[in-house]
């Protein structure tokens, strides 16, 4: 019996050993699925051809989509139901896909030229490798009529040259400050305008007693992330980052990158945030400090109030939680009215598709995803749409006393900055996370931070 | 690694046994590569190719869509060039040392123990087992519950009970929390280890006891001059698991503080497993993973040259 045992739990531990190898084993099949794939897909090109000369071609699609707990999916399987009704012939299927595996998936299909053909995208620098692939394909120029019901800042992450990507599928998601009007009210403070004031109310708070005057959820390090993006843009204006983007040599030693690690440095030296914010991530935990009034505030992206909506229902309904714009920094180039986060999140077209998958894909977005009706199905799931003339239908809904106000200021943003780490993509945002992580926790200095980029965006250049 | 061991010993056996006899000496009858064949079709397929798939790629960089390039040495010496991976080197030699060193001597006592024949022994045993039942991510998440600073377990003692010590930032504090990682990873394991010296224990022959309390032994020299020695198989089959399961070390880690704060419980698997499937680096990835799996055969081999375990020698000639 118990040399069964050993055995057994043995070859556990021996399967450790192999798990260093499981990564390749990953690869190796990616990689023979490259090679058979394309063969396929010279065979395909080929019949393509012959039916390309139809008028309006039916085709079935495939729809990859990333689950997400509530009404999203929902709409998604009922904007298919629908397309099929109204369109004989075609077909839509929708495959829901948790959002780490997803990223896996999406890879190793586009890999293997076995794309859905329609596929759920952040945008940004992860798509625009898929375009430079040359895996994904362009939806329409941006001159098409369709293009105009958006808000203009919300297409950003999905134009590339003069061609739009992808459509937006789901509500805005900017990053704003929320707060527990009641903790404030008990120590006698109205929330901060300016990044001054928010630093003496964070010694108020400590010196009156809360313990943990800002909370945050670092683990995966994006939280941390909204603090640099916002400061920089406040600081020195979206320019800074655009040349980061662009991978301008030195692009991160700009004084405005500076002038941020040094504010969030001195926010973290002030204590605002909950011993051990590194070691957990946004969730019950976070929301639970908030609620409870052992935090005050949080910076946080607009998912914040129906996530809290979840947690804790009548701290929501009884109107004490707030909502507010990151703070502004006098003498600082960036407009205020910036706006950091996810702009929205999109559907984008596989390039490995035949034409005439591709023409039904586009009805099916063009159809479904453009119009006011689809606007009002967003505003019933309790999102901010992207598309114009959503104000009247936000004013009725529930909650539009947070929901009006951010739709206000998407729509009067002047520039609505796209989350860094998904505009620069994978490579540059392993070591943006982990290098901010050190800025946060006081082990790194702001120029170790700066010079670490500096290598790492250099290395990434160099087509490391 | 014990078993593919075992299975030499008894091969070896078979084939002095066969020489005696005037048979095939030194080659494998068809029986035996029938035998070896699924083993070796799938060793192959999932440990060889992997390792060569693995070195190959090391010399390309890839982003797991585009086209594959030559890369030459550069993600070579990208490594020996990186900080990071420096960096992750040293806290999983840390965690491996260790965890060895606390986790040996406490599964070598409570395996003593266990095989002693003391009153409500199976009792103890029983709570002693209880992490081996449970899986990596549900430990680690009922350690995360327990150790979160605000409404932890701990910190609940801490403020409830007057244990003030145990108010720590456990898992977020860049001094604590590779120690905290290393005091779980002992608690999950060393019911294992326990159960491998229990057996151990268990085998030593009594005569040999009975025999050195006739010289007028003492504890420690029946301790250092019989059960060590006798042990020693168990100890380079436990210190093996442990420090080749320690180098490769991921679950717990990634789930608990996906290696912070900061890089301060970056192991190289998981800076592996972020070059690979975070950051699209497969060229990249595949040299830490060439470079942890070099390390796991270096040291594998390394211990069991040092023991002689290969050779088998008999320990208890003499002894019927």
């Amino acid at each position: 019996m118990s040399s069964t045992h050993h055995a057994t739990t043995g070859r556990h531990h021996l399967s450790r050993l192999l798990s260093a190898f499981a990564v390749t084993a990953c690869v190796a099949l990616s990689v023979t699925g490259v090679a058979a794939a394309t063969q396929t897909q010279s065979a395909k090109n080929k019949t393509s051809h012959g039916k390309s000369v139809k008028s309006a071609p039916t085709a079935s699609i495939s729809v990859w989509f990333v689950s997400n707990p509530g009404p999203v999916n929902n709409y998604m399987t009922a904007a298919a139901n629908q397309f099929d009704k109204t369109h004989h012939g075609d077909k839509v299927t929708v495959k829901f896909i948790a959002n780490t595996p997803f990223k896996q998936q999406l890879l190793v299909a586009m890999g293997a030229h076995k794309p859905p053909t329609l596929f759920f995208s952040w945008g940004g620098g992860v798509l625009q490798q898929y375009i430079n692939a040359g895996d994904a394909a362009p939806v329409s120029p941006v001159s098409a009529s369709w293009v105009h019901n958006f808000l203009p800042s919300s297409l950003g992450a999905v134009e590339f040259g003069k061609q739009v990507y992808g459509v937006p599928i789901q509500g805005t998601q900017p990053v704003f400050f929320y707060y527990n009007k009641n903790v404030f009210k008990k120590y006698h403070m109205s929330f901060p305008s300016t990044w001054s004031q928010l630093l003496s109310d964070v010694s108020k708070f400590k010196k009156d007693g809360l313990a943990s005057p800002i909370e945050m959820g670092n683990l995966s390090g994006w939280e941390g992330l909204m603090y640099l993006e916002y400061l920089t843009d406040r600081i020195g204006g979206p320019q800074v980052f655009e040349a980061i983007q662009a991978h301008k040599k030195n692009a991160w030693s700009n004084p405005a990158v500076k002038g941020a690690l040094v504010d969030i440095q001195q926010l973290v030296h002030a204590g605002a945030f909950q011993k051990g914010f590194d070691a957990v991530d946004f969730g019950s935990e976070t929301d639970a400090l908030l609620y409870t009034g052992r935090a005050a505030m949080t910076l946080m992206g607009n998912w914040e109030v129906s996530s809290l909506l979840g947690e804790d229902p009548s701290f929501v309904k009884s109107g004490a939680l707030g909502q507010a714009p990151f703070p502004s920094v006098p003498g600082g180039k960036g407009n205020s009215a910036d706006l950091e986060g996810n702009t929205t999140d999109y559907l984008a077209l596989s390039n490995h598709v035949s034409s005439a998958q591709k023409y039904v894909a586009k009805l099916f977005l063009e159809d479904e995803f453009t119009t006011n009706a689809f606007a009002k199905t967003e505003v019933a799931s309790g999102q901010v749409p992207v598309i114009k003339g959503s104000l009247a239908p936000l004013r009725k809904a529930s909650l539009n006393q947070y929901l009006v106000p951010t739709y206000n200021a998407v729509a009067k943003a002047p520039h609505f900055q796209y989350s860094w780490d998904q505009s620069l993509g994978s490579q540059l945002s392993t070591p943006l996370y982990l290098n901010l992580s050190k800025v946060f926790e006081l082990t790194e200095t702001p120029q170790q931070f700066i010079q670490a980029m500096n290598k790492a965006m250099t290395s990434v250049s160099s087509g490391l | 690694m014990a078993i593919a061991v075992t299975d030499t010993t008894r091969k070896k056996k078979s084939f002095r046994y066969a020489g005696k006899q005037g048979q095939l000496v030194g080659s494998y009858r068809s029986a035996d590569i029938v035998g070896l064949t699924p083993t070796m079709v799938l060793y192959g397929g999932l440990v060889l190719v992997p390792i060569l798939v693995a070195l190959v790629l090391s010399f390309y960089n890839w982003n797991g869509i585009g086209v594959l390039r030559f890369a030459g040495f550069k993600n070579w010496s990208a490594f020996f060039s990186d900080p990071i991976a420096a960096h992750s080197l040293e806290v999983t030699v840390i965690l491996t040392a260790v965890s060895w060193l606390i986790q040996t001597p406490i599964s070598m006592a409570l395996g003593f123990f266990l095989a002693g024949r003391q009153r409500y022994r199976a009792v103890y045993a029983a709570f002693y087992l209880l992490p081996l039942l449970l899986s990596t991510v549900g430990i680690a998440l009922m350690w995360q519950a327990l150790l979160d600073p605000n409404f932890g377990g701990l910190a609940w003692l801490a403020q409830n009970a007057g244990l003030t010590f145990l108010q720590q930032n456990w898992l977020g504090g860049n001094s604590t929390a590779l120690w905290t990682i290393i005091a779980l990873i002992a608690w999950q394991f060393i019911p294992f280890h326990t159960l491998l010296y229990q057996m151990g224990r268990r085998q030593v022959p009594k005569v040999l006891y009975e025999a050195a309390a006739i010289d007028g032994a003492t504890a420690w020299q029946r301790f250092f001059h019989i059960t060590l020695p006798q042990l020693r198989y168990t100890i380079v089959v436990s210190s093996t698991l442990m420090i080749v399961g320690s180098l490769t070390y991921f679950d717990i880690i990634y789930v608990l503080t996906n290696g912070g704060p900061g890089d301060s419980t970056r192991v190289l698997s998981l800076d592996m497993y972020q070059a690979a499937f975070e950051s699209n680096t497969f060229g990249y990835a595949s040299v830490l993973a060439v470079v942890l799996g070099a390390i796991g055969i270096v040291v594998a081999l390394t211990l069991i040259r040092l023991t002689g375990f290969s050779s088998f020698a008999s320990q208890r000639e003499g002894i019927a």
